[in-house]
């Protein structure tokens, strides 16, 4: 027997005896004292008592807590609701430029507009002649208006355009959103993914499409689908005809009032897409290398504040490569560098 | 940290509103309660009770304030103790009129039928009732189907059968309820410092000699 086995056998051994000496204690103390019966049953009558009033108590605390959570839960479903329907939709879009002073009435008072600034549902905006401005609403829609202009902002997708020039950009937005309108007195003008400007007086309504498709209805009912590069006009008869193409000083104070272009970490390549699509340029290479060099180029440095044109000229100037600028198009090549 | 699952589960019952759950909370706890505040108020039956019916009610009130950190009974024991103070507060202030523990007819002959025969000395009296009372808590602290079986086999004199039959499970449970029961009581007296002894008066070591867990 090892030395292990030998204490673990007189370790059994030690407990066992302890064992018995509990047990001879317990049997000298005989059994617990227990309580009277009739203490018991008093004590038991009002325990349960008690104890039903506390079981009902918290079903109460539980019941009414569910309750406040519901109301509570339903308050801010309702509250919720509320602003999307009211206050949310009531913000349709943000000024993001503006020249000279704009006036917008608002819930019957007249304010000046200043940047920044948000547009909401049934504001008058009065343009007056030399002033412009930019806005642009969350869901990608960008609208620029040249003075004298006079416009309702009577719903969120729907602009009533009394008098004055608006150009509606709609290609960045969601393909599945509502379409957005704009009337006139004379014609309603509904785009369809495109750019287009329209130009509202008493008499007639002109629209000029840059990019994409547009439907304009007339007030007797005509109507005619215009593509890139066409133009018509309604009159106050209703008829509908087309009008020449829209040259290119057309869009010149359109692309003035373009958005600042972000360029911070972007590529050259994207940089150029945005503005040669904002000045309705063609963007070409001279070569693949000339390409892959764009595609490489990361800009860096704050927004540019110019008009598209100028603005690639601009970013240009930052590296090595350049750009012959024409009407319909911007070639980029390598720069070529003059020795002295 | 929860080291109690039983206690709170019996406590998440009597929470719900489970009837059952009062019954063996009421089974299990009013005795043990009972015997551990008859002697703080110098066996005063009516005092007893009339704490016990306090204390459980509150611990009643506030069983959604028990987190299982320790036994639901050394909980239930902590609010009596506060009852306890306050009891003897109030009684410091009542009128001098008090009626002695001795002078209680139903505890003087309780106190008398315990007294035996061959410890007819007070010392030894003392003692005697002294230990059986520290082996009272110590099963009173035990999980109560140990302390039952533990009296229905070694004070009742039952057999293994028997004391199966009592409490209503098979006879290899009830043997294995014994032994960790045996274990159990061992541990606590030893933990206590009480040893067995043919002279029962030797039986109590000083440190012990008003000791109450």
């Amino acid at each position: 027997m090892s030395a292990h086995e030998r204490t673990g056998s007189r370790d059994t051994g030690l407990n066992l005896d302890r064992e018995r000496q509990a047990l001879s204690l317990l049997r000298r103390a005989g059994r617990r004292v227990a309580p009277p019966q009739d203490a018991g049953e008093r004590v038991r009558a009002a325990l349960l008592e008690t104890w039903c009033d506390e079981v009902r108590r918290r079903r109460r605390v539980k019941y009414r807590a569910a309750l406040a959570a519901g109301v509570a839960a339903l308050a801010l479903g309702a509250g919720a609701w509320y602003w999307q329907q009211n206050v949310a939709v009531m913000r349709v879009a943000h000024v993001t430029r503006l020249s000279a002073p704009v006036t917008v009435m608002r819930a019957g008072a007249s304010q000046r507009m200043s940047e920044p600034f948000q547009l909401r549902t049934g504001d008058s905006i009065h343009v007056p002649f030399g002033s412009s401005l930019a806005a642009q609403r969350g869901d990608g829609v960008s609208l620029r208006i040249s003075g004298p202009a006079y416009l309702v902002w009577d719903a969120p997708n729907r602009l009533r355009l009394d008098e004055g020039r608006v150009y509606v950009d709609v290609s960045r937005r969601d393909a599945n959103a509502e379409p957005f309108e704009v009337r006139t007195p004379l014609a309603r003008i509904e785009h369809i993914g495109t750019r287009f400007v329209a130009e509202a007086t008493a008499f007639r309504v002109r629209v000029a499409v840059r990019d994409g498709h547009v439907r304009m209805t007339s007030t007797n009912g005509a109507a005619l689908g215009l593509r890139r590069g066409q133009a018509a006009e309604a009159i106050a008869n209703g008829q509908i005809g087309w009008l020449s193409p829209p040259g290119h000083s057309e869009w010149e104070w359109v692309d003035a009032l373009a958005p600042p272009c972000g360029i911070e970490g972007r590529s050259l390549f994207d940089v150029l897409q945005d503005l040669a699509r904002e000045a309705d340029l063609e963007l070409a290479f001279a070569s693949p290398d000339v390409e892959r060099r764009a595609r490489e180029l990361t800009l860096h440095g704050p927004a540019l504040d110019l008009p598209p044109r100028a603005a690639i000229d601009a970013v240009l100037d930052t590296t090595d490569l350049d750009a012959d600028l024409t009407l319909q198009r911007v070639l980029l090549r390598k720069r070529v560098t003059t020795s002295t | 940290m929860n080291d109690h699952p039983g206690d709170r589960e019996l406590v998440r019952a009597l929470l719900r509103g489970q009837r059952q759950s009062f019954d063996l909370f009421f089974t299990d706890y009013f005795p043990r309660l009972y015997r551990f505040v008859l002697p703080r108020v110098e066996r005063d039956a009516a005092a007893a009770e009339d704490l016990c019916q306090h204390v459980l009610g509150r611990a009643i009130r506030s069983l959604a304030t028990y987190r299982g950190e320790a036994s639901l009974f050394t909980w239930v024991c902590q609010i009596a103790r506060n009852e306890l103070s306050r009891y003897w507060e109030r009684r410091k202030y009542e009128d001098a009129n008090v009626l002695h523990i001795e002078d209680d007819s139903d505890i003087r002959a309780m106190l008398e039928s315990v007294a035996a025969p061959e410890c007819d000395q007070p010392e030894s009296q003392r003692l005697r009732s002294e230990v059986s009372r520290l082996i009272h808590v110590a099963l009173d602290h035990l999980p109560q189907h140990y302390a039952n079986a533990l009296e229905l086999k070694y004070i009742d004199g039952l057999s293994v059968q028997e004391v199966a039959a009592r409490l209503a499970q098979p006879v290899t449970a009830t043997q294995s309820v014994l032994a960790r029961a045996r274990i159990a009581l061992r541990d606590v007296l030893e933990s206590a410092g009480i040893t067995a002894s043919e002279d029962l008066a030797t039986a109590i070591p000083g440190r012990l000699t008003g000791q109450v867990p």
